[in-house]
């Protein structure tokens, strides 16, 4: 494996707790945003169940805006969630790089981190500084998850998806006729490709992604200003 | 600098304090992270280790699919009745020893042990020919079989090196075979990581990347000890760097969230993708866990070797006493202050 050597050695300690620091706050922001799911898709279902069947065939041809209706709120609420998180969590870590007076270092190790981060580049490259978690719901992310994401990528990897995980819910009763399956399908397929990035590469951006890349961003910032 | 098989009164009544404290084979100052002492496992304590922890424990490796708590939980509690005192057993970090083959200080198995480590690792990867041959674009099937040929054959002179009358020539042969079998086993590692174009992946490819990093690991340590042996101290803290930071790049690549999720691509329902994606997660959790432990004991042996070079005591002799020695559990090197 190829090692680029630093121009002063880092203290592999440090760059150590770095690495476990920044993959356990990966691990735990895909969790809070799969248990944040299952709400995201009975919505859906029951959104789509008590629509009229014009409206339901509507969307079929216009779907952005019905996604646009059900998935900001709920990630909102979400990126809200995993933003209290991840404030405690940089709070903390860079609390104890001051006690061992050892902050210099912690920048000095994550600033590689974070340029080196391999499939965080896309979501790196979008969130060139973060404030605060919250604004990438109002920018970037959205502004993706509606336009880079399409709707025949979803169609195609999300067949099969969404009904067949939610059958015998009582809003899939309501589910009659193939148009609004078919379109619980779509939007449950975008919802699990735009969260969690499934079928997608891992270099390929989503919210998932964006929010690990944002808190990568956010730790350098608190470092700095510490 | 004498080397001691009990730790010095002084330095065991700051453990019991709290002043100094275990952390993997080093004590050290709890205050200042001051090395008060390296514990170097002796022939005795691998010997109570294997009676231990049966099976499990003398192969060294355990394909990733059947690693339990439970095993290391045992292995641990068989070890600590028997009481070899002082909290080291509970920082020897017993469970990722048994299943990762990484242990503390300087590697002192035996031929017949590594041999079993080896056999463990390299059946493993024959149960995993296909995801072998997916990355194999670089090294073929017949490649790898020589390859742990050679592993096997530098192992079985590397077991007697310390009493040969070459053994510095040979010692240094022998470093030379072991760089090349880490290289080699890190291009595959390499290639077995990479993930960057997959849209998923199976569970073996985690159990292939645990093998490879395994065999990469056991190389590493036994090129270490090979330089040991030629009193090259020097080196030692060399390379144990340059392996420490290779670790490093390794764990960084392995991004355990990513690889997890591409793992639950293959799934179409929630509930089954969430099921799959934390299953996997913890199974890179423990490729990442035996990355951390190997950076851990490169860094070991990198102070120990510092320590030895300033006290003039050869690397040759330090091998032997811990090989040789079947009473004490422990060798104690004090470091001069």
């Amino acid at each position: 494996m190829k090692m680029q050597e630093p121009a002063f050695p880092l203290d592999p300690a440090a760059e150590l707790e770095m690495i476990r620091w920044k993959q356990a706050r990966f691990e735990e922001i895909t969790q809070v945003v799969e248990d944040a799911l299952p709400e995201l898709m009975t919505d859906i279902e029951e959104t789509v169940a008590s629509m009229s069947t014009y409206t339901a065939s509507k969307s079929q041809v216009f779907p952005d805006g019905l996604w646009k209706n059900l998935f900001e709120p709920w990630a909102k609420k979400t990126v809200s969630l995993v933003e209290a998180r991840m404030e405690k969590e940089i709070g903390e870590l860079t609390a104890s790089f001051s006690e061992k007076g050892t902050l210099g270092e912690a920048l000095r190790v994550a600033r590689p981190a974070i340029a080196g981060a391999g499939v965080l580049a896309a979501s790196l490259a979008a969130i060139p500084s973060v404030v605060s978690l919250g604004t990438i719901t109002t920018t970037s992310f959205f502004v993706l998850s509606t336009t880079t994401i399409s709707w025949p990528i979803i169609a195609v990897g999300g067949a099969g998806l969404a009904v067949t995980s939610f059958a015998g819910s009582k809003g899939v009763k309501w589910l009659a006729d193939k148009n609004r399956v078919r379109l619980v399908n779509r939007l449950q397929g975008r919802a699990l490709t735009a969260t969690l990035g499934h079928g997608l590469t891992p270099g390929e951006r989503s919210l998932v992604t964006d929010l690990q890349a944002a808190t990568l961003r956010r730790l350098e910032a608190k470092l700095v200003s510490v | 600098m004498p080397l001691l098989y009990e730790i010095p009164l002084k330095v065991a009544g700051r453990i019991a304090s709290g002043e100094a404290e275990v952390v993997g084979a080093l004590v050290k100052e709890v205050a200042s992270g001051r090395i008060l002492a390296h514990v170097q496992p002796t022939q005795s304590f691998f010997d109570i280790f294997v009676q231990a922890g049966g099976a499990m424990a003398q192969s060294g490796f355990s394909p990733l699919g059947i690693i339990g708590a439970i095993q290391g939980e045992q292995i641990k509690s068989g070890i600590e009745r028997l009481e070899l005192g002082l909290g080291l057993v509970q920082n020897l970090q017993i469970a990722n020893m048994a299943l990762t083959g990484v242990g503390i200080g300087v590697s002192v198995a035996g031929f017949a042990v590594m041999n079993m480590r080896l056999n463990a690792i390299e059946n493993n990867l024959g149960h995993l020919r296909q995801d072998v041959r997916e990355i194999g674009k670089m090294i073929q099937a017949s490649e790898i079989r020589r390859l742990f040929s050679d592993i096997r054959a530098a192992l079985k002179d590397l077991d007697s090196v310390t009493t040969r009358t070459d053994h510095l020539a040979l010692a240094s042969s022998l470093q030379r075979q072991f760089s090349s079998h880490v290289s080699a086993l890190n291009d595959l590692l390499t290639e077995a990581m990479a993930i960057g174009n997959e849209t998923s992946l199976p569970m073996a490819r985690l159990d292939l990347i645990w093998t490879l990093s395994s065999a990469k690991w056991l190389c590493e340590g036994a090129e270490l000890r090979a330089l040991f042996v030629s009193e090259d101290l020097p080196h030692v803290d060399d390379y144990a760097g340059r392996y420490m930071n290779d670790n490093l790049r390794c764990l960084d690549q392995l991004n355990p969230d990513a690889m997890a999720r591409l793992v639950a691509a293959g799934e179409t329902n929630l509930a089954k993708i969430v099921a799959k994606r934390r299953e996997a997660a913890g199974l890179v959790g423990n490729i990442a866990d035996g990355f951390e432990r190997a950076v851990e004991n490169l860094s070991e042996q990198q102070s120990l070797a510092r320590a030895l070079a300033d006290a003039g005591t050869g690397g040759r002799a330090f091998i032997q006493a811990a090989k040789q020695e079947t009473n004490s559990p422990f060798l104690v090197v004090v470091p001069e202050q």
